[in-house]
């Protein structure tokens, strides 16, 4: 009996991958066809009796569905077109971005529209054969800007194409734009306005010494018994976040608005203002006001009431507001950001340029996601109400018309939009990852000692720098 | 004596029981965070008896401020159950993800022992040019890491569009899992005297029937642990099924839990462990059901007739 069992279920598995080869069903689609609930879902779009001409199928990473309304404002676009496009909504996980390199290589593709992470991540795709004197071949992503008006790019905030955009090799004077972008994020100093309050300072920080000072003053607090640490600022090796929230913002403000960036467009590591910067937070932590979570990660620091300020996305200032409310957090610029400007970075929607349907694609992207017609952008910026839960929200919109005062932005982001005019990139977003890292590592060498002075460790960097990212001798 | 063995044995049983708290607590401690709130949790609020603030929000869902920042008379909760019902709500795909995944362990499982118990057996009780050696070849190949063939294995499902498809997966799986098998087996096949293989040849067995009538039933507990070990490990694989897809339809549950993280890593502590405890009762189940036959069949073949 257990023999012939034996047979049929390892038939059946042979039968049932044979099916999902050829048919591409997987085994529960099967399952849904042969109980006969398989076979029409979504054909007919938004519930319209229409039968749809074009479908777009999009790509979502799975952190981003639950902050944005996709499902509601995709929705709005099918209903808006008549139900002629259908579109469709995967999610995939959030670093899987890369094993598509290879498929788009190859002209294949699942998705017509991937709405991608941050434009850091995006590099791969755009510089893929880019030095290939046929544009057809260059890069796998289409450039948007080819399939956008003058007034659609007109209506961006100029930043948000910083991050995905390149000269164009046939007219140098132009600039492709890589993505349509949908979010932004400034660097912001996020802190407990309570601990302020019951500290008596009334003045957000506009300087670093001015930091300096606020944050001895808030040394020794509690909360429930807790220590709550004056500054959460990253020392570790996470995401590179020591260089985008710590190094960065204070270079920038020691350089009084002459730019991060040193004589060959790379990240400055030899100006006197580095060697302050790395000084100044060895002086931080030696006075014990940094965060004990610093040489690993200070991300839930604010949000369970264990730090003051904290350096980061505005986004994660307004996840703490989700927790706390206004009433308890404030955002604002970080400190020297009205002369030096704000580190920025965009999200945006990319499309391979093995998509069928480009144009059609890329105007999707553009309607629904970039524009505030099915109330995605206010969406963006103020959050979104599902079930009777407020979700999303907290995060820069990409158009001009948001930061106009008919829009209600919530104070504390209109103030960092002001900001934006002057926000810059990461440098050299191509090598930003093993730029960040051994800036990290050799810091946390000067911390802890091993190397005595800041100016020797700016050394090392630039040395490393040179030897294993520029492979310069 | 009797005062000194008594000792000894006081001191192995607190051993033992250091060691068996160490990997208890953690699962009391998923257990316990997934009935808090994300913010009870980072704020140290873990264990059934703490209390937590209740947040409350106003109409349009923002959080009301509390009365005071110390906490003070703000309403305070023990336990939730939230997070079980965002996880439901929030992982769309949980049922296909759970249906993927059994079929996977089931299935993986199934073709792993039958193609695994057949090599072991050849291994065990035919004499060929090689034997040896080929045996030996495989198991050097066991201490090879997956993550080391993972880009060829990328390559292979890219060139034999299988990327994007159960059974891509199901190979993949039937192939790492066999060599354990085939070395447990072997062992196990190994122990069976050959005086019952002679015996059932002269009663007119042929090699087939020997395998199916003998070499099965008498090493049930050996497949019984190796059936344990290869559906625990198709059922937690993560790396491949990451790697071998991009479409919801074909998702696992590892991945599933991994896509409940937020922007740059973060998690809701609190689903996360609520996602976890429910990917992994089936697992319990499972290990319940066939763990009479697991250490009897891990430690058959150990001893050699």
């Amino acid at each position: 009996m257990l023999r012939w069992l034996s047979l049929v279920f390892a038939i059946l598995i042979v039968v049932i991958s044979v099916v999902e080869y050829v048919s591409h069903l997987t085994p529960l689609e099967q399952l849904l066809t042969v109980l006969g609930r398989g076979g029409t879902q979504g054909e007919v779009a938004s519930g319209l009796n229409v039968k749809p001409t074009t479908t777009i199928r999009v790509a979502i990473a799975s952190w981003q569905l639950d902050e944005f309304p996709w499902e509601d404002s995709v929705r709005k676009f099918e209903k808006a077109h008549g139900g002629k496009i259908r579109v469709t909504l995967s999610s995939i996980p959030g670093s899987a971005l890369n094993t598509m390199l290879l498929f788009w290589a190859a002209g294949l593709t699942e998705y017509d529209v991937v709405v991608a992470w941050s434009d850091g991540e995006i590099q791969p795709f755009i510089n893929y054969n880019f030095n290939s004197p046929d544009p057809e071949r260059r890069s796998l992503i289409v450039n948007v800007r080819e399939y956008l008006t003058p007034e659609q790019v007109e209506s961006f905030v100029p930043v948000m194409f910083v991050g995905s955009r390149r000269r164009n090799p046939e007219k140098p004077e132009e600039w492709n734009y890589y993505e349509v972008p949908w979010m932004g994020e400034v660097l912001a100093l996020n802190y407990n306005k309570k601990f302020f309050q019951e500290r008596g300072i009334d003045k957000v920080p506009k300087t670093w010494d001015e930091v300096e000072e606020v944050a001895k003053r808030l040394k020794g607090l509690q909360y429930e018994g807790r220590p709550v640490s004056p500054l959460a600022l990253y020392f570790g090796q996470r995401y590179g976040f020591f260089g985008q929230n710590t190094y960065i913002p204070m270079l920038a403000a020691f350089k009084k608005g002459r730019g991060i960036l040193d004589e060959k467009g790379r990240l400055d590591v030899q100006s006197p203002e580095a060697a302050k910067v790395f000084e100044t937070l060895k002086r931080y932590k030696e006075e014990g006001l940094v965060s004990p979570n610093c040489m690993t990660d200070v991300d839930q620091d604010l949000r369970s009431r264990s730090a003051a300020i904290y350096f980061h996305w505005q986004s994660r200032g307004m996840w703490a507001v989700k927790d706390h409310g206004t009433d308890v957090i404030g955002i604002a610029p970080t400190p020297g950001a009205a002369e030096a400007g704000a580190l920025a970075c965009t999200y945006g929607a990319i499309i391979p340029r093995c998509c069928p349907i480009k144009r059609e694609a890329v105007q999707f992207c553009y309607e629904t996601f970039a524009t505030d017609a099915y109330g995605f952008q206010s969406a963006v910026a103020n959050g979104w109400m599902e079930k009777g839960e407020l979700k999303g929200g907290g995060k820069m919109p990409v158009i001009k018309e948001m930061y106009s005062p008919e829009k209600k932005l919530n104070p504390d982001m209109a103030e960092l939009g002001r900001s934006l005019d002057r926000a810059y990139y990461y440098p050299d977003p191509v090598n930003w990852q093993m730029v960040s890292e051994i800036l990290v590592v050799e810091f946390q060498k000067y911390l802890t000692g091993v190397t005595p002075t800041p100016e020797q460790a700016l050394k090392i960097i630039q040395r490393r720098l040179a030897e294993e990212v520029y492979t310069e001798k | 004596m009797a005062v000194e063995r008594k000792t000894s044995s006081v001191t192995l049983w607190l051993i033992l029981f250091a060691v068996g708290l160490t990997n208890v607590i953690p699962f009391f401690w998923i257990l316990s965070g997934s009935f808090k709130p994300h913010y009870a949790i980072h704020g140290g609020k873990i264990w059934p008896w703490q209390s937590y603030e209740v947040k409350k929000v106003d109409e349009e869902g923002k959080p009301l401020p509390l009365e005071n920042v110390a906490g003070g008379p703000a309403p305070r909760e023990y336990n939730t159950l939230e997070n079980y019902k965002k996880v439901v709500g929030q992982l769309a795909g949980l049922p296909t993800y759970y249906f993927n995944t059994f079929y996977l362990a089931i299935a993986g499982t199934f073709l792993s022992l039958f193609l695994g118990s057949l090599a072991a057996y050849g291994f065990a009780k035919f004499k060929f040019a090689a034997n040896r050696f080929l045996f030996m070849l495989l198991i050097l190949t066991i201490m090879l890491p997956a993550e080391v063939t993972l880009i060829g294995r990328y390559e292979l499902m890219f060139q034999f569009r299988l990327y994007d498809r159960i059974m891509g997966l199901l190979i993949a799986y039937v192939a790492g899992s066999l060599l354990l098998i085939i070395f447990i087996m072997r062992n196990v096949f190994a122990t069976i005297p050959e005086d019952l293989v002679d015996a059932a040849m002269i009663d007119g067995a042929s090699t087939w029937q020997v395998f199916w009538e003998l070499m099965i039933p008498i090493g049930r507990n050996g497949l019984a642990a190796c059936a344990i070990l290869t559906f625990l490990g198709i059922w937690n694989e993560f790396l491949f099924a990451l790697t071998f897809t991009s479409l919801d339809k074909v998702r696992t549950l590892p991945v599933g839990v991994f896509m409940l993280q937020g922007q740059f890593g973060l998690f809701n502590s609190g689903m996360l462990f609520a996602t976890v405890l429910l990917s992994f009762l089936p697992i319990i189940i499972v290990f319940v059901l066939l763990q009479r036959y697991f250490v009897s069949g891990l430690s058959a073949g150990a001893l050699k007739q």
